[in-house]
């Protein structure tokens, strides 16, 4: 008896890559598709991509038997394994985002910059990487933001190469699916859509306020509810392919509709997170007056059903395959792993308040230049 | 494209945006690229190992090609096979390279006891070697599929991979391990331990293109099955007396 070979720690890679690539589409749907309906929160959702981006790395390593060696990732990329792209993949995502960042802040943390003091300006310093400008902002690239933003979208969209890893082995019949790219891609989104949403109204949703036009507008989107009924019809789809699965895989889809994961998987995973917020989300666009509650509570439900899906999928396709035709104790994560899993989300947290307290995401107003003193006149 | 006029005041001393641009996506593309390059190198380095799903040499084609035959009428489930591979091999306790499945196959009182020795198959298209991240699973070029332990990053794609559970994270050596069908044995022109233990001598072993090895002997002589034939992986261990009955009641 062992341990999955696959648990929590993989769940939380896919997790945290799909809330960046979730968080990006937001910021780009404004910035690049320059859809008005998310323009505010577009600095927060381009902070949310970078602070989980950063993170993805870490469950990887924390998974991995010889993190040490990681350097081999580099050196031999091929196309047959879809975990070999992820190390260009995630590294250049990385690099372009941030040079996005530093086009699309530029103006603000320029103004931030000579505002700032101590660390923060040192910190803000960094995130201009070239000299700060005297006198008059100069407009930033719009070039520079265009390339990398385009640049960036695409490989977000090679993001789901981590359901190609699950889809593409096919003596396991629950992940054996042609659409778990596209399903990948599309929690992803969802769950950093729902995510920067979240942080949105944390931070500037006013709670008690009747929402002003731009909110109500972003209040009353369908794409979010749309979004989570085309990853539904997909989960619809995907069950009729495995009506016509071998034999050996009903175990595995028992597992996660009647057995020990199916509170997991179906109530919380499908029920409260998909339906309901799909539910909710519609009925809001359709209210006289869209309540921010119904936001809040939905993108919360969006966040856990995510975790559950992935969760109930990644093991239930391993669980009846363990290695020496042994047995796996149990379909939950070891202590061990609740822990780093904890260790990881503190660390996502403490990003975030560095991110929120270093970026200048709320509009900075320039301070007027003291005027010089008058040249005293010779007498 | 005109060069946007700069505010007075504003010009840095230190790199410009379009350096910065320019820079930025280089080291972008070039971190996909040296990915590549490196690639192709490691690929290239002449060892015979074969790492590629779609340049697996048939069988045929090889000199010689490493095969087993398990005798199931000649099974008793003593598990020595098990007990020999873990000395030989000095594998770590709660996990085996080589294991024994037992099914009670009839209907009570008409019942016996069946016993399944299962093994890494040394696939002649082995679903493990493609995809494994960092090329550390190969198939040589006698047919034996190995691991380089020294490349392997302990990530466990191989682990899902193998249709037959017969990989497993080793938790020593904190990498993927299996049966290497005493590969080191072999060179020095012994049998695996499994072969060389085995009571009853339900197991052979042999070079399959020799028409002479006793493996294309029983091979030409009885009837034989191999396991999980509809994944399309042509393993190369053939089992003498496998029925349905035997394979429904020891499961996947």
């Amino acid at each position: 008896m062992s341990e999955l070979e696959w648990g929590l720690p993989v769940v939380a890679k896919y997790l945290y890559g799909g809330l960046s690539a979730g968080a990006f589409v937001t910021y780009y749907l404004w910035q690049g598709f320059g859809l008005p309906t998310f323009r505010p929160t577009a600095k927060l959702a381009w902070i949310s991509a970078a602070v989980f981006g950063l993170v993805i790395p870490i469950p990887i390593f924390g998974h991995l038997g010889q993190p040490g060696r990681w350097g081999n990732l580099l050196t031999s990329f091929h196309w047959t394994s879809p975990m070999s792209w992820a190390a260009p993949i995630l590294i250049a995502y990385l690099i372009v985002l941030l040079l996005n960042g530093r086009f699309f802040f530029y103006d603000d943390v320029v103004l931030a910059y000579r505002q700032a003091h101590g660390i923060r300006k040192k910190a803000l310093r960094l995130l201009l990487i070239t000299k700060p400008p005297v006198g008059p902002v100069p407009e930033s690239s719009r070039l520079g933001l265009r390339v990398t933003g385009a640049l960036a979208f695409v490989l977000v969209l090679f993001f789901g190469y981590s359901g190609l890893e699950l889809g593409l082995i096919p003596s396991k019949p629950l992940w054996a699916n042609a659409i778990n790219p596209l399903m990948f891609l599309l929690t992803g989104v969802v769950s950093g859509m729902a995510f920067v949403l979240l942080l949105w109204l944390a931070l500037e949703g006013r709670p008690r306020a009747r929402p002003n036009p731009p909110e109500t507008v972003l209040l009353r989107s369908i794409l979010l509810p749309a979004l989570i009924g085309l990853f539904l019809a997909l989960n619809a789809v995907s069950y009729v392919f495995l009506a016509y699965s071998p034999p050996e895989v009903q175990p595995a889809v028992l597992l996660l509709a009647t057995g020990e994961l199916g509170v997991l998987f179906l109530g919380i995973g499908l029920g409260l997170g998909a339906i309901a917020p799909m539910a909710l989300l519609t009925a809001n666009a359709v209210l006289e007056t869209p309540r921010k509650w119904i936001l809040a509570v939905s993108a919360i439900l969006a966040l856990v059903g995510a975790f559950a899906q992935k969760y109930g999928f990644l093991v239930a396709g391993q669980y009846y395959e363990a290695p020496a035709g042994g047995t796996f104790p149990t379909v939950w994560p070891t202590a061990g792993q609740v822990v780093e899993f904890l260790a990881i989300l503190a660390l996502v947290y403490l990003l975030f308040v560095v991110a929120l307290w270093i970026s200048p995401w709320r509009k900075v107003t320039p301070v007027p230049e003291p005027a010089a003193a008058p040249k005293e006149v010779a007498a | 494209m005109p060069q946007r006029p700069t505010p007075e005041g504003s010009k840095s001393e230190g790199m410009t945006r379009r350096e910065l641009l320019r820079g930025g996506l280089l080291i972008a593309a070039g971190s996909a690229t040296a990915g590549l390059l490196l690639a192709e190198r490691a690929s290239a380095d002449g060892d015979g190992h074969v790492r590629y799903y779609d340049s697996f040499p048939h069988r045929s084609a090889m000199e010689h090609r490493w095969a087993m035959v398990v005798d199931l009428r000649r099974c008793v489930g003593c598990r020595a096979c098990t007990v020999a591979c873990k000395s030989e091999n000095n594998v770590p306790g709660g996990v085996f390279r080589t294991w024994v499945r037992f099914a009670e196959v009839g209907t009570y009182p008409d019942t016996r006891p069946r016993f399944l020795p299962a093994f890494c198959n040394h696939c002649d298209i082995p679903p493990c070697v493609p995809v494994c991240p960092v090329l550390a699973t190969y198939k040589r070029d006698d047919g034996l599929v190995l691991i380089d332990y020294d490349q392997c990053i302990g990530c466990g794609y191989c682990i899902q991979a193998c249709p037959y559970g017969a990989r497993f994270f080793n938790p020593v050596q904190r990498t993927a391990d299996k049966c290497t069908l005493c590969a080191h044995r072999l060179e020095s022109g012994q049998m695996p331990a499994c072969v060389s233990t085995c009571i009853g001598g339900a197991l052979t072993i042999g070079d399959m293109n020799d028409p002479q090895s006793g493996v294309s002997k029983l091979l030409a002589r009885y009837p034989t099955g191999t396991l999980k034939p509809e994944l399309g992986t042509d393993p190369m261990f053939f089992y003498i007396g496998l029925d349905g009955r035997l394979l429904e009641e020891v499961g996947p």
